[in-house]
């Protein structure tokens, strides 16, 4: 399979590269220290190295993207060197003018489903792009990226599909389905026999599997606000999922309200062992007021309530959003854990936007649950981002952190950018 | 001064920090300047008269950048108007006896004139469009962000933010800066949006970016402490580093009451079968000691027997059990809870109550097609399988 796979890369990079016009690219390396304790007592410096490179090649309807990474660890120890391949991916757009083809490793985003496959999609479009057609099908990728595609297809996939309506101007109704059955790995281990003896059993589960449909209808007003809407079912346990309604009320050119209604039933996939036992569900209803005091400052306030079986939760933030930083206090209370917490982020561009340095801190009490301990956390970072010219920029970073594990840890992040485009003219 | 103290100050120092930064923001977005106030002139007549643009824009054709000043002046203006420009500041100005140049407006783009002009069927408006409709020239006359897309589509030229853009955030719509767009996104995407505007900014990769737990750095190797877990591959955003932080670096710790909470769908990015048990089960990166719940190990958090209605922990599973299988669901291997809610006898009455009354009766259900269904993990009795004799041991549940 790894020869398939750098076979099919040298195919379409090369013909990418013959045909290419475009070729855009991002070359990043970055660098991050920090103290890890083995011990209680014993910690040890370390420094993850990550090489990333991504490039595109675009010729008029037919484009090759990739995105992989390498990284290493140092001391190299254990087990975190490896080459991730977030996406390799050919795409054809507008084949006869209705279609969009996509093969290889990419994301999809389809209504309920969602998921990076080895694999294909395509996608239709009528009546000037009123009505989409989408189709996904393909293997799942392993969590870790690794450049294998999965072998195991029968039992490891993905598949689904979207249908999406512009019924009329900033109305849209969606239908999704989606499919996917991800591999277990089969076990040994011990039971008791009919007489209460330990004989050891070997377990073998089929897949477990997440089988779902799902529509959602969004309208959008440019004055009045939005109204979202979304029902999930749920095929394989055949009843209800997800039922979610909400939107914002835009009361004056200033001041909004929001709302939204959440029942979920938990999600647990079709085989799993979760799926026997008695459980309920939850009911979440948010509401929220927004202040626009400029285009670029925005103030805001939400409060949710969480109903469990017998018991309940609840959420509240009040924050603001600026050009340059953002000042949010949250919290919690109840069945969920307390919580208080306080972010900040500021950042300002200096000469000419050539160097834009960066301040942030967080901190934060929490109980998790109602008998343990409060805790104390606190994370400091100051950094920079020099952007020397169009290719090239630096990003630097220390943090520090304390609470009841880093009592005292400082860490640095180092980042390089280099970003290139080239018009190629072979043909 | 103690350590809350100095969380106020830094606090403050924040918020006023942002509010300065706002108000210099304010200041540098003016009002477009009113240049019929300054100067007689008229684009339309101009070129009716068959003048050319660079007639009277001499330096366009040699300018590389977009704060290049480049409006007309007294010279190329005598090439014409002579007379007038020597004897009739009348004849130009509207207020000859304080006249001031035109504000050069502060440019956010990279962009050469000299470059555009000596491509093949590109001239002054195919980008200044309704130039000869109008007196005055205002930015409505300069191109959208449609226009450059059609030659700049990553096709015919390159469309990368950077390749024009020098202020990002400024590019930020409004709508990205509510309180909960980042909550409030998905449901823009869900049905359709990200091709209709999403793509106006964003390729087809930009969701991944966040949508993809891996892309946070793992570490396979066992430990006491885990790895801090930047975010390293974003891949067209030119933003800060923290920006680019989906959580940011205490969340390791209280992420817990976010997934209780239900403030978040965890499940979106990160695979439910695997993520959450990679720390938290058995042998993970951390310790069991050290972060297994207190309450775990109380008197009646489990109660054994039939009839003993479970404990504590059969409330707590009923309430939201998605956070008991985040730790307990290692990848399905020899999950916690059989270790009790076993059924050896395959007898109805004498194992711990795991089902509700009535469960699946009217479902053919798994165990009927397959051996591989998760029954079998806890009804072990030699009858309990899909080829056991009927009737018998585990069928008797049902089939009496």
């Amino acid at each position: 399979m790894k020869k398939t796979l750098i076979l099919f890369f040298c195919f379409i990079v090369l013909t990418g590269s013959l045909y290419g016009q475009i070729i855009n690219g991002r070359f990043t390396t970055s660098f991050y220290t920090f103290e890890k304790y083995g011990s209680p007592k014993f910690s040890e410096s370390h420094l993850l190295a990550y090489q990333t490179a991504q490039l595109d090649i675009t010729k008029n309807n037919i484009s090759v993207s990739t995105l992989l990474q390498g990284s290493k660890k140092f001391p190299d120890v254990g087990n975190f060197s490896a080459v991730r391949m977030y996406n390799l991916f050919f795409k054809w757009r507008n084949i006869a003018d209705i279609a969009d083809l996509t093969l290889g490793r990419h994301s999809v985003f389809a209504g309920v489903g969602n998921g990076l496959i080895d694999g294909g999609t395509v996608k239709f479009k009528f009546f000037d792009k009123a009505i989409s057609l989408s189709a996904y099908a393909g293997a799942n990728v392993k969590e870790n990226l690794e450049t294998h595609v999965t072998t195991n297809r029968k039992d490891n996939y993905m598949v689904g599909g979207q249908l999406v309506a512009t019924l009329f101007s900033d109305l849209r109704f969606g239908l999704s389905y989606y499919n996917r059955h991800r591999e277990k790995i089969s076990y040994k281990t011990r039971r008791a026999d009919s007489l209460g003896l330990p004989v050891y059993r070997i377990i073998e589960l089929d897949s477990p599997a997440e089988q779902f449909t799902s529509a959602d209808v969004n309208y959008f007003h440019k004055s009045l606000g939005r109204i979202y809407g979304r029902f999930d079912y749920d095929l394989n346990f055949e009843k209800n999922s997800r039922i979610q309604f909400g939107g914002r009320a835009n009361l004056t050119s200033t001041i909004s309200l929001t709302g939204d209604y959440i029942y979920r039933v938990p999600r647990i996939s079709y085989n799993s062992i979760f799926h026997v036992f008695n459980y309920s569900n939850t009911t979440e209803i948010e509401g929220g007021l927004e202040y626009a005091y400029q285009p670029t400052l925005r103030l805001f306030g939400k409060f949710a309530n969480i109903k469990y079986s017998g018991d309940n939760s609840q959420r509240y933030t009040i924050g603001m959003n600026a050009e340059f930083g953002s000042f949010v206090y949250s919290g919690n209370t109840g069945y969920s854990g307390e919580l208080n917490a306080v972010s900040a982020q500021l950042f300002y561009p200096l000469f000419d936007r050539v160097l834009i340095p960066t301040i942030a801190f967080s901190r934060a009490s929490y109980k998790l649950y109602k008998q343990s301990d409060r805790m104390e956390s606190f994370t400091g970072i100051i950094g920079a981002t020099v952007k020397t010219s169009q290719s090239f920029s630096f990003d630097t970073q220390i943090q520090w952190l304390n609470n009841k594990i880093y009592r005292n840890d400082f860490r640095l992040l180092f980042k390089f950018n280099y970003l290139f485009s080239h018009q190629l003219n072979i043909l | 001064m103690n350590k809350r103290n100095i969380l106020i100050l830094i606090s403050i120092f924040i918020i006023a920090a942002i509010s300065i930064a706002m108000l210099n923001s304010q200041n540098r977005q003016s009002i477009e300047e009113d240049r019929s106030l300054k100067i007689k002139f008229s684009h339309q007549f101009h070129i009716e008269q068959g003048v050319d643009c660079a007639d009277c824009h001499t330096d366009a054709a040699t300018s590389k950048l977009s704060s290049d000043k480049l409006f007309g002046n007294h010279a190329s203006c005598q090439t014409c108007h002579e007379e007038q420009v020597n004897n009739d500041c009348k004849f130009c100005h509207v207020k000859p006896e304080f006249y001031e140049a035109f504000e050069n407006p502060e440019r956010e783009l990279i962009f050469s004139h000299e470059k555009h002009l000596t491509m093949p069927d590109v001239i002054c408006t195919s980008c200044h469009k309704n130039l000869d409709k109008v007196d005055i020239a205002s930015s409505k006359n300069l191109p959208d962000m449609a226009t450059c897309n059609t030659c700049h589509d990553n096709a015919k030229a390159t469309n990368l933010c950077e390749t024009c853009h020098t202020n990002f955030d400024s590019l930020l719509p409004n709508d990205h800066r509510a309180g909960n767009f980042k909550k409030d996104h998905k449901n823009l995407v869900r049905v359709g949006m990200m091709d209709i505007s999403c793509a106006t900014c964003h390729d087809d990769v930009f969701c991944q970016q966040c949508h993809d737990g891996a892309s946070l750095a793992k570490n396979s190797q066992k430990g006491l402490m885990i790895n801090p877990a930047p975010r390293l591959t974003r891949r067209n955003s030119p933003k800060m580093l923290t920006v680019q932080m989906a959580h940011d670096l205490n969340y390791r710790f209280t992420h817990g009451i976010d997934a209780k909470a239900k403030s978040t769908d965890c499940y979106t990015c990160h695979q439910r079968e695997t993520f959450c048990s990679e720390c938290h089960q058995a042998g993970g990166n951390i310790t069991q000691g050290s972060f297994k719940p207190k309450w775990h190990s109380e008197i009646g958090f489990t109660t054994f027997g039939v009839g003993s209605g479970g404990g504590k922990h059969a409330e707590l599973g009923r309430r939201d059990i998605e956070t008991c299988a985040a730790c307990h669901d290692a990848n399905g291997t020899d999950a916690t809870c059989v270790k009790c809610h076993f059924d050896n006898d395959g007898i109805r009455g004498t194992n711990p109550k795991t089902h509700q009354t009535g469960y699946m009766k009217d479902e053919r259900g798994l165990w009927h097609d397959t051996n591989g269904a998760t029954c079998y993990v806890c009804h072990t009795s030699p009858n309990a399988n899909k080829d056991g004799l009927k009737a018998g041991g585990f069928c008797n549940y049902c089939h009496i």
